[in-house]
């Protein structure tokens, strides 16, 4: 194939006033604005772009748009490397670079070409038998290294994405004639019509071939008032009819940060797919070399980029479209010297003027390694004819055609099989999307306008949407191959998936055509099979004794055409990750030198280090303060839910494992909230404000699906109940004063009398204030000492710390975070659901066994704790864990075991801390059969080192629980 | 000290002005009758509930405040107001009521007030298009990833209700989106 510009007129996307230089492995060459890398490269002479997957066989340009299985190359500008990209769709612009894919240490001469020597080592699933002794480890990276497609970047993107919503009432996808009548036809019936078009211009193929009548067609749109979206392309059709499109902005040039892609998400009232169908190749031998390609893409290539991709063609065909393009062809200056159909006469019903037509004949051999040289024609049957050499240095392959059925099928449409054609089209209608154009299986140009503005004025105006006149594309055969050839014939270029490998699948039984496609590979990787799915599943069912319809297709699932991660997350780089909770108080905390990090979802301090004190030093600190004096600690993030309604208590009772109706008002208590297989999945405490109005505390990442829990059971399972759920989180503030001189602190600035430990118990609220400001001040701790919790109106935070600060630090106290929070619960046994207790936790795991025998009314899980497994003696339970030698920190996370595996493991630690009140470790543990160890020795695995445990009676500090009364 | 938004500039571009209206005041009114509620509500603002996703303006009658009622859910509408009058009213209304409790937001949630001719090119890149309502409409859905209340109140001006933790963040992914606007 020996590419060169052809004359004008021909050129219809190309500006020749507009030269582009660009390079690709490293050679310059010119293109013209208007080419995509594709295109320049063939008008270049370039044969040889890529290697395959496996074989590494050298590889060309084979198609012109979207479904290119082999001209893939990795695009690098400056800083970027975008792998894998179709070069039938990179638009040119000055500067572009592009390198092939997959050969070392160049495409010419690969090292990885040996492997086309090894292919019959390396059939379809080598993988699963070879390579197994010693290990398959040992050859893995290696197996690794041959295979593949581009290299990504290792370097952050700098670009920008963006995701956008829209609502429409039809969402036309594709821009071709059919697309462009139905939108048309939408928007004149009063839809708001958008139409996405994947390309840089819309006008499909009739807009390349420069016919007159698609810039009327286009304008007519515009004047509708179709809204046209260029090089933007639908990839996906969600549940209600939400469709998911990239758009590409950096369009012909990309500056570094700009913003590149944009994610379109639509809600449609009704989808019209209009995508058009892939032409189908032929399979014979050698079909895979560069300067074989498929018969419409060298149409277009010649038409609207004036690439004649090579001067004397062979068209190996198995349909009318054939005979047309040779014409087309011929048109332009390029000799055809035989159309070799693979049909019987019978079958043919077009023919070319000026072009030798040979019937019931195949290719039989290509003759050139890694370009087409020529190639031998031979008789369909193997005999009737003798061979013949043609001197050709362009193959092209028109096989039929396969509608693109993607997006229809992803709606969850139906398809059918239509013999005549030999092609997959949408049975019926899709829920919520209409198929139009070829993609419909519709193909007559007059037929297909017509039915498409039949389809979109029916869907803008509530009519019967009518059925797709499928046909007019004559007969094809529904296989091509030759069952006598020599060499290998490829189904799946991308993946060097051939023949052989297709009916090794077979020999072994594989039916079913989503097995073929794990098995064999075919239909995988970047163009998820658009040139081979029908192949492969046609010759499946040849070799399986079926019929296509029979065998089916793989699922067609989302994205139909690869999409880039930075689309897919958009904004959600950097700070923006995820969103994360702010503290009312973020700047007092900053000021007082917080170090900030982030649990459960909030960003909130750890630990507060003075100058050159470390995290740990830091908690360390914090934690003795506390148990000595006093430690102000920021609560805010705590769970804050307002239960109000006559039948509010009832309700608390069925979701929380403690029976909640019995406080009185101002009393509070603990309780666990289970799910319905029992498995505790919160804590907090519920406290009562009057007769029907609670206040609950859950944790601070659980409050959202708490609040969730309590309305779902509300609204599906205890509906009779009158209860009314409001999170109030953000609206409350939350300062804890905690330790032996708490209320010391507190009495210093001024706090109500009213709240002193001798007359505010543990576990009461009380409805206070502070001057003009309204409090509920809870009397609870997690840390074992006296502790109260402030909530107040949130903006007040940040001066009710500072109000408090001076109290504190005069004392000997200070800030604490949640580090040493962590250290003082643990010093007390008390549980962090969601760090000691996972999925598997049941109540009676962690203590509660007597709570739930003494709860004689229903509540959420109760149920599943009669079942045997729940009262297995068996099951992991809560301990406490003390090293033997006294110093060593058992890690959180380390197995408790006897030995290291295979032997079965019997817990692990799930909290350890030095305890700065002991001066040595304590550690929490779930362990099997905990509750029955009390004393036992165990041993704990961590990375191979061994530490040697008992298991103690919790808690660790004040057993007798004297403190937290003050 | 302690304002959420203080660290961003202040957001401007192409014509939009996003800034957080701190005069509002939020108060959750919840219930289980609505025809009971509402006729309370007629009673003491001169405005009944509004329909789904709807939001009536009004005044106070008792006060002569100004304030906004919008549909949150079956159970629950928000009062909106400058002063603290119309919250008030109906909290004394309904101290006695087994009906309905008004739990009071303020502070807890903001409102983001944003204007301008492309407004709604701005919410489109923040939010589905379920979620984003017409002039006279309010609605719930996620915003920048964010669980946000939205306002149509006219033609290019809406507000967006959110709770105070997620501000910062909102305002951080507002500020990047108007940078390529």
């Amino acid at each position: 194939m020996s590419g060169s510009r052809l004359a004008p007129p021909f050129g219809t996307r190309i500006e020749r006033s507009r030269p582009i230089s660009f390079l690709f492995n490293g050679h310059v060459l010119a293109g013209l604005q208007g080419d995509t890398l594709a295109s320049a490269l063939l008008a270049n002479g370039v044969r040889l772009v890529g290697r395959s997957f496996k074989l590494h066989r050298p590889r060309g340009i084979f198609s012109c748009g979207i479904e290119e299985p082999t001209g893939i190359v990795d695009l690098i500008d400056g800083s970027h490397r975008t792998p894998n990209v179709r070069a039938t769709l990179a638009e040119l612009h000055d500067g572009l670079a592009a390198q092939s894919v997959n050969c070392w240490p160049g495409v010419a001469f690969d090292v990885g070409s040996v492997n086309g020597w090894l292919a019959p080592l390396l059939p379809a699933g080598f993988y699963y038998k070879t390579f197994k002794w010693p290990t398959w480890r040992l050859f893995e990276p290696a197996v690794r290294r041959m295979a593949g497609l581009g290299r990504a970047s290792l370097a952050a993107d700098s670009d920008r994405y963006e995701e956008v919503s829209a609502q429409v009432d039809v969402l036309v996808i594709g821009g071709g004639i059919a697309g462009l009548c139905a939108a048309t036809a939408a928007a004149e019936g009063g839809a708001r019509t958008t139409l996405l078009c994947a390309g840089p211009v819309p006008g499909g193929t009739l807009g390349w071939r420069g016919d007159p009548a698609i810039a009327a067609k286009i304008a007519k749109a515009a004047r509708a008032g179709v809204t046209i979206m260029t090089r933007t392309l639908a990839f996906g059709v969600y549940d209600h009819n939400l469709v998911c499109a990239t758009e590409q902005l950096a369009g012909t040039a990309t500056l570094p940060g700009a913003l590149r892609e944009r994610l379109w998400k639509f809600r449609a009232r009704s989808i019209v797919s209009a995508q058009g169908a892939t032409e189908r190749p032929m399979i014979f031998p050698g079909n895979d070399r560069p300067g074989v390609m498929l018969a419409g893409a060298a149409d277009k290539y010649a038409h609207a980029y004036g690439v004649a991709c090579g001067r004397r063609v062979v068209i190996a065909a198995n349909g009318d479209s054939a005979y047309r393009i040779a014409g087309s062809l011929r048109a332009v200056g390029m000799e055809v010297l035989a159309v070799l159909d693979r049909r019987p006469n019978s079958h043919i019903g077009a023919h070319a003027e000026g072009v030798r037509s040979l019937a019931h004949t195949a290719i039989g051999r290509v003759i050139g390694s890694s370009s087409v040289r020529g190639c031998i024609a031979v008789a369909a049957d193997g005999h009737s004819t003798p061979p013949e050499r043609l001197n050709c240095d362009l193959i092209l392959s028109a096989g039929g055609y396969a509608p693109a059925v993607h997006l229809h099928s992803q709606a969850g449409g139906r398809l059918r099989w239509v013999k005549e054609a030999s092609m997959f089209v949408p049975d019926g209608f899709a829920p919520g999307l209409v198929s139009v154009g070829a993609c419909a299986g519709v193909f007559p140009q007059a037929i297909v306008a017509e039915h498409a503005e039949e389809v979109g004025r029916a869907l803008a105006l509530g009519f019967t949407v009518p059925a797709a006149p499928v046909g007019g594309l004559g007969r094809s055969l529904a296989s091509s191959r030759l069952g006598t050839a020599r060499g290998k014939q490829f189904i799946d270029l991308q993946n060097d998936v051939a023949v052989s490998d297709v009916g090794l699948a077979a020999l072994e039984n594989y039916r079913s055509v989503e097995h073929l496609k794990r098995y064999t590979t075919t239909g995988m990787a970047t163009d998820q099979g658009k040139t081979s799915n029908v192949d492969a599943l046609v010759l499946l069912g040849e070799l399986t004794r079926r019929e296509p319809a029979e065998v089916g297709t793989t699922k067609y699932r989302p994205p139909f055409a690869p999409v880039s991660f930075g689309a897919l997350v958009g904004r959600r780089v950097g700070s923006l990750y995820r969103p994360l909770k702010r503290l009312a108080a973020v700047d007092w905390h900053a000021a007082r030198g917080a170090l900030f990090e982030h649990f459960g979802n909030w960003h909130r301090p750890a630990a507060y280090p003075l100058a050159g004190e470390s995290l740990h030093d830091a908690a360390q600190r914090e934690a003795r303060s506390v148990r000595r004096s006093v430690g102000l600690f920021d609560g805010s993030p705590l769970g804050k839910i307002e239960l109000w309604g006559p039948d509010a208590a009832q309700f608390l009772d069925l979701m929380y494992v403690g029976t909640m109706s019995t406080l009185a008002a101002g009393q509070a208590r603990y309780g666990l909230l289970l799910n319905e297989h029992g498995v505790v999945v919160d804590d907090g405490i519920v406290a009562r404000l009057g007769e029907g109005h609670f206040w609950v505390n859950t944790t601070s990442a659980g409050v959202e699906r708490t609040a969730a829990a309590f309305e779902e059971w509300l609204q599906c399972e205890f509906t009779a109940l009158k209860v009314l759920v409001t999170p109030v989180t953000s609206r409350f503030g939350n300062v804890t004063v905690c330790g032996p001189k708490a209320w010391e602190a507190m009495a210093a600035v001024g706090f109500d009398a009213a709240l002193a430990p001798n007359s505010m118990r543990h576990m009461t609220i009380r409805e206070s204030a502070f001057g003009a400001l309204p409090l509920r001040v809870l009397r609870a701790s997690f840390t074992g000492e006296l502790s109260y919790e402030i909530n107040l109106p949130v903006e007040q935070t940040g001066e009710m710390l500072e109000r408090l600060w001076p109290a504190v630090t005069g004392r000997g106290g200070c800030v604490y975070g949640i580090e040493a929070l962590e250290i003082l619960r643990t010093e007390k046994g008390y549980i962090h659901v969601g760090t000691d207790t996972d999925g598997t936790t049941l109540p009676g795991d962690i203590g509660f066994a007597r709570a739930l025998d003494g709860k004689r009314a229903n509540f959420v899980g109760r149920r599943s704790l009669l079942r045997p497994a729940a009262r297995d003696p068996q099951r992991l339970q809560l301990v406490a864990l003390a090293p033997a030698d006294g110093r060593t920190l058992l890690p959180t996370g380390a197995q408790v075991a006897d030995g290291v595996p295979p032997t079965r493991a019997e817990g692990h630690v799930t909290s350890s801390y030095w305890s700065p009140e002991l001066e040595a470790p304590v550690a929490l543990a779930m362990l099997a059969r905990g509750s029955e160890r009390l004393g036992a020795r165990i041993c704990v695995q961590h990375l191979g080192r061994r530490i040697d445990a008992v298991v103690v009676k919790a808690p660790f500090v004040d057993p007798l629980g004297e403190r937290l009364h003050g | 000290m302690d304002e959420p938004g203080q660290s961003v500039a202040a957001l401007a571009a192409a014509g939009i002005s996003v800034a957080i209206d701190r005069s509002v005041r939020v108060a959750a009114l919840r219930y289980f009758d609505v025809e009971e509620f509402s006729l309370l509500l007629h009673r003491v603002l001169g405005e009944g509930l509004p329909l789904v996703r709807r939001f009536a303006r009004g005044r106070c009658i008792a006060a002569e405040e100004p304030f906004i009622l919008l549909w949150r859910a079956p159970t629950e509408s928000w009062l909106l107001c400058a002063a603290a009058a119309p919250i008030d009213a109906v909290r004394r209304d309904t101290a006695a009521s087994h009906n309905a409790c008004v739990v009071d937001q303020t502070g807890g949630i903001l409102a983001l007030h944003m204007s301008g001719a492309r407004t709604l090119d701005l919410l489109a890149r923040l939010g589905s298009p379920a979620s984003i309502p017409r002039v006279g409409e309010a609605s719930s859905g996620r915003f920048a990833d964010i669980p946000a209340t939205a306002v149509g109140l006219d033609a290019g001006e809406f507000l967006l209700l959110v709770e105070r933790v997620h501000v910062d963040h909102l305002l951080e992914w507002i500020g990047e989106t108007l940078t390529d606007f």
